[in-house]
């Protein structure tokens, strides 16, 4: 089949999104399916026209809440990973916690960030945060300790110091580990901004797919949650780019996807 | 009398305290400047770990060990040595020049910027040294093994050491590259007047290429014999004498013909 070639892969999954949306206009349609039950697409397009500039500005916050999560909880996990690759003690002790907080529903503690920080930006900044943090803590040590004994006594031979180890070497070796988690966190901190605006706000986007759902104003409800998802979505496309930039220097090098 | 150069003096190491575990016992060698010196030994008798405790690279050992009058990790900051491992230890994400200038990229992050050195020419002339010159902007996935290996003796020729300390560094190279970079290092050896020790399991390897050949023993590994071998070089082949070496050294090995 010579249709299928790089140019024109976009053309089947659009066809596919084609087809679904007009099934579902004319089932919609012809069923008389309520609205608050089941929204047509045009509905649901003709709402996202009405409240266009709502809908943008409360997905800026969003995105601003899990961007700003997203780079704390970086710059955390970056600052623990190298602890934990250059201290035992410090390494035994806490470890254990970073994986076994990985798999706690972070969802339970939203109420009580609710209680520490108010209806703020802060709580949800730091709702990003927290679930987009372990993954990178846990993926950044992995690549920080897999530098192999061979080229770390290299370095040791050539006289280099642990900073030397660790910038010229370890951080190298890590990047691919660092930025497969990259990709998951940064969904990761939408979900966290938004679960953080549902327990407790007065704007962004998961306040709005609150009140649609307490006004059963259906078609707002998929307006939000195709803003919601397009923010995901763009977040996680700007972390592969941002890799597949880096990674020309780096082409030869394995990605690891780990997690 | 000349003075050594290294000198090991009862030389023993475990990894454990356990001496059940000993790996090296009571070791004693002399080396002298300029001296190409072959470690050979079973597999596994403890050849590498002698390698890293010259290197300062293990620790808790008993004995002495005097690197141009100094312990290891002393010898190891004022860079009397540099070190070729079993495999090349190429960075990846550096081409071949910034491969091989790291060392002086170390160098002079460590230092206060009065006392940087301009490395390029440095690094160009090792580079030179080993026939690579050609290939400064090639990553190391490009290269050959015996290329890489290249790369890895310019690289700890850089600092220009009195001391090169080679672990079996041709070991997984096919036989005509290997005895190719055999020749290569007898001419860099001569050309920089390097003192070198080579770890090898290759017993012609070891007759051809050096002055001495010390045998170990299998672990816990004493010294069996230091072999000194004084015909040039290039007549060693046809000589009777040297094949009647090497049948003498695999019977101290222990190898079934």
């Amino acid at each position: 089949m010579n249709i299928i070639n790089k140019h024109n892969r976009w053309i089947f999954p659009i066809i596919t999104l084609i087809v679904v949306l007009i099934f579902w206009e004319v089932i919609v349609q012809l069923a008389d399916i309520p609205i608050y039950q089941l929204p047509a697409p045009s509905k649901i397009f003709a709402t996202i026209i009405q409240n266009l500039a709502s809908l943008i500005k409360d997905t800026t916050i969003t995105f601003i809440e899990a961007i700003l999560g997203f780079l704390l909880a970086n710059i955390l996990s970056i600052i623990i990973a190298i602890g934990f690759t250059h201290s035992e003690i410090f390494e035994r002790s806490f470890y254990p916690y970073a994986i076994a907080l990985k798999s706690i529903p972070i969802i339970a503690i939203a109420p009580l960030l609710v209680l520490w920080f108010g209806y703020g930006l802060l709580g949800k900044i730091v709702m990003a945060a927290i679930i987009s943090f372990f993954p990178l803590v846990v993926n950044a040590t992995l690549g920080l300790k897999s530098a192999n004994q061979e080229y770390i006594d290299l370095m040791k031979s050539l006289s280099a110091n642990k900073r030397q180890i660790l910038f010229k070497l370890r951080f190298h070796i890590a990047i691919p580990y660092i930025f497969s988690a990259l990709k998951i966190s940064s969904t990761l901190s939408v979900v966290g901004a938004i679960i953080g605006e549902m327990t407790g706000a007065k704007q962004g986007i998961g306040f709005v797919i609150l009140m649609a759902s307490y006004n059963i104003n259906t078609p707002m409800l998929f307006a939000a949650i195709i803003f919601a998802s397009a923010l995901g979505i763009i977040f996680f496309g700007l972390m592969s780019i941002t890799e597949s930039i880096f990674f020309r220097n780096y082409s030869h090098i394995q990605k690891k996807e780990l997690l | 009398m000349k003075h050594p150069i290294i000198e090991i003096n009862n030389l023993s190491f475990s990894y454990q305290k356990d001496v059940k575990l000993a790996v090296l016992q009571n070791i004693n060698i002399k080396i002298f400047e300029n001296e190409f010196i072959s470690v050979v030994g079973p597999s596994g008798c403890g050849k590498t770990t002698l390698l890293k405790l010259i290197c300062g690279l293990l620790d808790h050992y008993q004995g002495d060990i005097k690197i141009n009058g100094s312990d290891p990790l002393i010898a190891r900051d004022n860079h009397e040595f540099g070190v070729v491992f079993q495999n090349p230890v190429l960075f990846d994400w550096r081409n071949v020049f910034n491969n091989v200038s790291l060392p002086f990229e170390i160098f002079n992050s460590k230092n206060k910027s009065s006392k940087k050195i301009d490395f390029k020419k440095s690094a160009m002339d090792m580079i030179k040294l080993v026939g690579l010159e050609e290939y400064c902007n090639v990553y190391p996935y490009q290269l050959s093994g015996g290329m890489q290996s290249r790369v890895a003796i310019a690289r700890a020729l850089c600092y220009r050491p009195k001391i090169l300390l080679m672990d079996e560094p041709f070991g997984d190279l096919d036989e005509i590259t290997r005895s190719k970079l055999n020749h290569e290092l007898l001419n860099i050896w001569q050309k920089t007047k390097c003192t070198i020790i080579f770890i090898t399991h290759n017993l012609t390897e070891a007759i051809m290429l050096s002055d001495k050949v010390v045998v170990l023993s299998e672990r816990p590994a004493k010294i069996k014999a230091i072999i000194e071998l004084d015909l040039e070089r290039s007549k060693r082949e046809e000589n009777n004498e040297y094949k009647e070496m090497f049948h003498d050294l695999k019977h101290l090995l222990n190898i079934d013909e």
